[in-house]
């Protein structure tokens, strides 16, 4: 199954959970789900939905955290 | 004192966190200004992720004593973008804050009006405080409270150009047409100066990056700025003179000399 996480096609073994997907520190890049924000095919998912959310063939996921901004 | 989206506050500088030489530098810049709101975004965490650990735990300190984040939507270009922007960072800052930004043109940074009202619009609904981004447009500003902001953010100049206030008659214009709207100078601010202009015209406040972040020594610039915004507050409280044409001494006429008189 592929998605593209940030931009980036990834190639996933089996169905995953969202929860599941967070834990890849590789996808991460060690960014813990405190200081992070995520979007499901330009939806925000909240955090309280991460558990149950089943990741599907083609999704789109951003997961963005705090930077500075003026 | 003032107010600004319920909150009571007594600095008038809020400062933005981008493009310090380091995150040492911001931390010290902010405190020199005195500010109690400041502007943060979202992106993606950057490989390592060091400086963005780092930021997190400032911005968690920041947020004691009175002040507050105000997360921007930087780089969208469309309603659409915007509120999943402000949604997203609504999620990770824990505030309905949002300083909106929709790009209508990439060279000068000028705002899209009509996306920017229809993104107003949705996030008012939504239950956002808006604080948008937009030009000194009277029309557009009084769309944008019709829409239900509460707040008026209007440029000086472009994002970045420091070329200070280009149009002291439209913002003059909108502090007379709305005088009990917060109104806060966003943007082309480059010196002190500039920023003490906006004061003297009535503005509330003033939002600025670049000019502290960039300069030689931003620390000593953040103060600098903290001095003028109430420099030139206090200078619309005390109500300046008025401006003639004619010259007009100021020491008196009666009592002079005779040898002024002797031709």
């Amino acid at each position: 199954m592929k998605i593209v996480f940030n931009g980036q096609t990834v190639e996933l073994p089996n169905t995953h959970t969202l929860s599941a997907l967070l834990t890849d520190s590789n996808l991460t890049k060690g960014l813990s789900i405190e200081q992070a924000v995520v979007a499901v095919n330009q939806t925000l998912v909240h955090k309280s939905d991460y558990e149950t959310l089943i990741i599907h063939e083609g999704d789109q996921i951003e997961m963005l955290t705090a930077v500075v901004g003026g | 004192m003032w107010h600004i989206a319920g909150k009571t506050l007594d600095s008038r500088f809020l400062i933005g966190t981008a493009m310090y030489d380091s995150p040492e530098i911001m931390q010290q810049s902010i405190d020199a200004s005195g500010s109690q709101i400041i502007t943060v975004s979202l992106r993606r965490q950057s490989a390592g992720g060091s400086d963005n650990q780092v930021f997190w735990e400032f911005l968690q300190s920041f947020q004691q004593n009175n002040r507050y984040l105000l997360p921007n939507t930087a780089g969208c270009h469309n309603a659409k973008e915007a509120i999943l922007t402000a949604q997203m960072a609504r999620e990770l800052f824990k505030t309905n804050w949002v300083k909106l930004e929709v790009i209508g043109d990439d060279y000068t940074l000028q705002p899209d009006p009509f996306q920017l009202v229809e993104a107003a619009k949705e996030l008012i609904q939504q239950g956002f405080e808006v604080f948008p981004y937009c030009t000194d447009d009277l029309i557009l500003c009084e769309k944008l409270l019709e829409v239900g902001c509460n707040i008026l953010m209007p440029w000086g100049a472009p994002i970045g150009t420091g070329k200070g206030l280009m149009n002291p008659y439209a913002l003059t214009l909108l502090r007379e047409r709305f005088p009990n709207v917060p109104l806060i100078v966003d943007a082309g601010i480059g010196k002190p100066s500039h920023a003490a202009h906006a004061m003297e015209l009535g503005f509330d406040g003033v939002l600025l990056n670049t000019a502290v972040a960039k300069a030689q020594d931003s620390i000593k610039m953040s103060k600098a700025f903290k001095h003028g915004i109430e420099a030139g507050r206090l200078a619309y409280e005390a109500g300046c003179m008025q401006e003639q044409q004619k010259a007009q001494a100021s020491t008196a006429v009666v009592g002079q000399p005779f040898w002024h008189l002797e031709e």
